[in-house]
C-alpha cells in the first residue's frame, strides 16, 4: 500500500529538465551583464587625500590616509552622471575609514541616499526602485599585490558581500537581498571599487546602522554577531576572513519610525507569501485553524503545559547505519511509524527535546505529537504526547 | 556569483530549480522566465541570505521571492491567454521500473497528474510548503528559513496539505492498496 507521503514523493520528483539553450541563454546574459560591469578606469588625477587618523578598536586598525578613487569617480565610471552629481552634493557623507582584516585593506569612502538619484533604474517585479542607499567601497590586498583586473580570469574568484545592516534586524535575513541590493564594480590600479546600492536605509537613522564588508559572495553568519537582546550587530573576532563593520552614517533628521516599520512588515511579507498569507487564510476551516493554530504555538519548551506524554509508546533509539532514527507506536485506534535523520534533529548534538512530525487527525483529540529527546549516552528516547 | 559558479549551479540544481519554478509559475513560459530570472538575479546579487550555505535554498528563496512579485501578473496573463496547462504536459518521473508497459506508464502518469492536479489545487501556504518538502527534499527548519515562518508553522502546513491531499486523493491511494 502506498503511503500519501509516497505518493507525493514520488508524483512530485523533479523530472522538468530545462531547455538546453535556456541555460545557455542564462549564461550569456550574465556574461555579458558582467562584462557591462568591467569597466577599466582610466588615469585619474584627482583622488582624494584624507587627513590621517589613526584610531585604534581590538584588532582593526582605523586610519584613512591612503590615495583612493572618490565616490563621485567611481559613480563616473559607472557612466552614472546622476549619481556622480549626488556624490558631489552636500548630502554625500565622505567616510574614508579602513579596516584591515583577513588579509585585504578595506576602506569605506563614502554614502549618499536620496530619491532618483541614479541614471539606472532598479525594478523588482513591476516595482519601480528609486530611494536608494549608495555606498563606495575600495578593497586591495593587504600584501599590496594588485587585485586581479576585472579581465583577468581570475576576477571575481575572491568574492565579497557588501550590505547595510541594521540594529534590531537579524542581519541573517535583512541584508542587501531583502532591501532589492545590487552593485557596481570595477579594478583600478589594483584596487577594486564597489558601489554598493539598495533600498533606502534613512528611515532607519534613529537606529544604529552599519556596512558589512565579508568574504564570499553570500552573508555568512559566522562573520558577525547578532545581539537578539540589544539588537547590535558586532564582529565575530574569531572569524577566519575578511569581516569588516562600520558605521554607516545617516542624517538623523530622516529617520522615520513608521516608515521604518512598514518597510520591515513589506520584506516580512514577501519572504512569508505576502499577501497570499491573508487571502488564503480564510480558506482554512474552522476545525483545520483550531488545529493549525495548536500546533504552531508549540514548542520544546511549552510542550508539557499544552500537551501530556503516551507513556505507552515511549521507547529507546539508536541511529541505524544510514544515521536514521526508527520509530513505530500503536495508539487506540491508529498506528504510526517514521524514520528520521538524527542528524537533522540534533544538528548540533546537543542533549534536549526536539519536536517532529504531527500525525494525521481529523480532531484536536487525536493528534500525535511526535518527540525526540537526545540523552548523554547518545541514544533517543521517542515518545508521543498527546493534546491535554 | 562568478560565471564558474553559476555554471555549476545550473548544472547541479538547474533541474530542481526548473522544476519548483515550472510548478509554481504552472505554465511553460512563466516557468522558463522565472527559471531565467532566478539565475541572473543571483549572478547580479553581491550576496544574499546565508541558509546554511546552501546554494539551493538560495536559488529556492530568490525564485519564490520573484514569483511573488511577479504572481499578479502572471494571474492576469492566464485570464487573457489562457496558456496551456502544465498539467497536460507532465513528465512520469523514472521510478527505476525498467518494465514497465505502456498501460502502465499511463496509469502512472494518469496519477502523477491527478496527484499535481490536487497539489496545485491547494492554497499558496499550504502548496508552497509541500512543493519544497517533497519535491525540493528540504527540511521543515530549512523550510522554514525560506518562508521565514516558525518551523512548527511549516509542520503545521505540512500536516493540514497531507491531510487535505489524502481525502482529495483518497480514490488513488485506494488503487495502490
Amino acid at each position: 500500500m502506498k503511503t500519501i507521503d509516497e505518493l507525493l514523493k514520488q508524483a512530485l520528483t523533479p523530472n522538468d529538465e530545462p531547455d538546453y539553450w535556456l541555460n545557455q541563454k542564462i549564461l550569456s546574459m550574465a556574461k555579458e551583464e558582467k562584462t557591462m560591469k568591467k569597466k577599466h578606469l582610466k588615469p585619474v588625477s584627482a583622488v582624494a587625500l584624507s587627513a590621517a587618523v589613526i584610531l585604534s578598536i581590538g584588532s582593526v586598525s582605523i586610519y584613512a590616509a591612503r590615495r583612493f578613487l572618490m565616490p563621485e569617480h567611481v559613480a563616473r565610471e559607472a557612466n552614472d552622471p546622476k549619481l556622480t552629481e549626488a556624490f558631489q552634493s552636500e548630502d554625500a557623507v565622505m567616510v574614508n575609514e579602513t579596516q584591515s582584516l583577513g588579509g585585504y585593506d578595506v576602506t569605506f569612502l563614502g554614502t549618499v541616499s536620496g530619491k532618483s538619484l541614479s541614471d539606472s533604474e532598479t525594478m523588482s517585479g513591476d516595482e519601480l526602485h528609486d530611494d536608494r542607499t549608495y555606498a563606495v567601497v575600495a578593497i586591495e590586498r593587504a600584501d599590496q599585490k594588485p587585485m586581479p583586473k576585472t579581465s583577468d580570469d581570475s576576477y571575481g574568484e575572491q568574492s565579497f558581500f557588501v550590505s547595510p545592516l541594521i540594529q534590531g534586524q537579524n542581519p541573517a535575513f535583512y541584508n542587501s537581498f531583502t532591501f532589492t541590493g545590487g552593485y557596481f564594480e570595477t579594478v583600478e590600479a589594483g584596487i577594486l571599487y564597489r558601489i554598493a546600492e539598495c533600498d533606502n536605509m534613512e528611515p532607519f537613522a534613529d537606529r544604529e546602522t552599519y556596512l558589512c564588508v565579508s568574504s564570499g559572495a553570500f552573508y555568512d553568519s559566522n562573520a558577525y554577531v547578532f545581539d537578539e537582546t540589544s539588537g547590535k550587530i558586532s564582529r565575530n573576532e574569531e572569524y577566519d576572513g575578511t569581516n569588516a563593520l562600520f558605521r554607516l552614517p545617516l542624517d538623523p533628521s530622516k529617520a522615520d519610525p513608521d516608515a521604518a516599520a512598514e518597510y520591515i512588515k513589506k520584506i516580512d511579507e514577501e519572504m512569508s507569501g505576502g499577501n497570499s498569507e491573508t487571502e488564503t487564510e480564510t480558506e482554512l476551516s474552522e476545525e483545520e485553524k483550531e488545529i493549525s493554530d495548536f500546533t504552531e504555538k508549540l514548542t520544546p519548551e511549552n510542550l508539557a503545559t499544552y500537551a501530556a506524554p503516551v507513556e505507552s509508546t515511549r521507547q529507546t533509539l539508536t541511529p541505524d547505519s544510514d544515521g536514521n532514527l526508527n520509530y513505530e507506536y500503536s495508539l487506540d485506534n491508529e498506528t504510526g511509524s517514521g524514520s528520521t535523520a538524527m542528524e537533522e534533529l540534533f544538528p548540533d548534538k546537543k542533549p534536549g527535546i526536539r519536536l517532529g512530525s504531527f500525525s494525521y487527525a481529523d480532531t484536536m483529540e487525536s493528534i500525535c505529537i511526535e518527540t525526540f529527546t537526545l540523552n548523554e549516552d547518545g541514544t533517543v528516547t521517542f515518545l508521543v504526547y498527546k493534546p491535554k | 556569483m562568478t560565471k564558474t559558479e553559476l555554471e555549476n549551479c545550473i548544472l547541479l540544481y538547474g533541474k530542481d530549480i526548473y522544476s519548483f519554478c515550472k510548478n509554481l509559475a504552472l505554465h511553460t513560459q512563466e516557468a522558463d522566465d522565472l527559471y531565467q530570472d532566478t539565475f541572473l538575479k543571483a549572478t547580479e546579487l553581491a550576496g544574499s541570505i546565508d541558509y546554511e550555505k546552501n546554494p539551493k535554498s538560495y536559488l529556492l528563496s530568490i525564485a519564490l521571492r520573484i514569483w511573488k512579485n511577479k504572481k499578479r501578473k502572471y494571474a492576469w496573463r492566464n485570464r487573457i491567454a489562457g496558456t496551456l496547462s502544465l498539467s497536460e504536459e507532465i513528465s512520469v518521473p523514472d521510478n527505476g521500473s525498467p518494465d514497465i508497459s505502456l498501460e502502465g506508464m499511463a496509469l502512472q502518469k494518469e496519477e502523477v497528474l491527478l496527484v499535481r492536479r490536487a497539489v496545485n489545487a491547494l492554497p499558496d501556504k499550504l502548496r508552497i510548503p509541500v512543493l519544497l518538502f517533497y519535491m525540493e527534499e528540504m527540511s521543515a527548519a530549512q523550510i522554514s528559513k525560506i518562508l521565514k515562518i516558525p518551523e512548527g508553522t511549516v509542520k503545521s502546513r505540512l500536516y493540514l496539505a497531507r491531510k487535505r491531499l489524502k481525502k482529495e486523493l483518497e480514490v488513488v491511494l485506494n488503487e495502490n492498496d
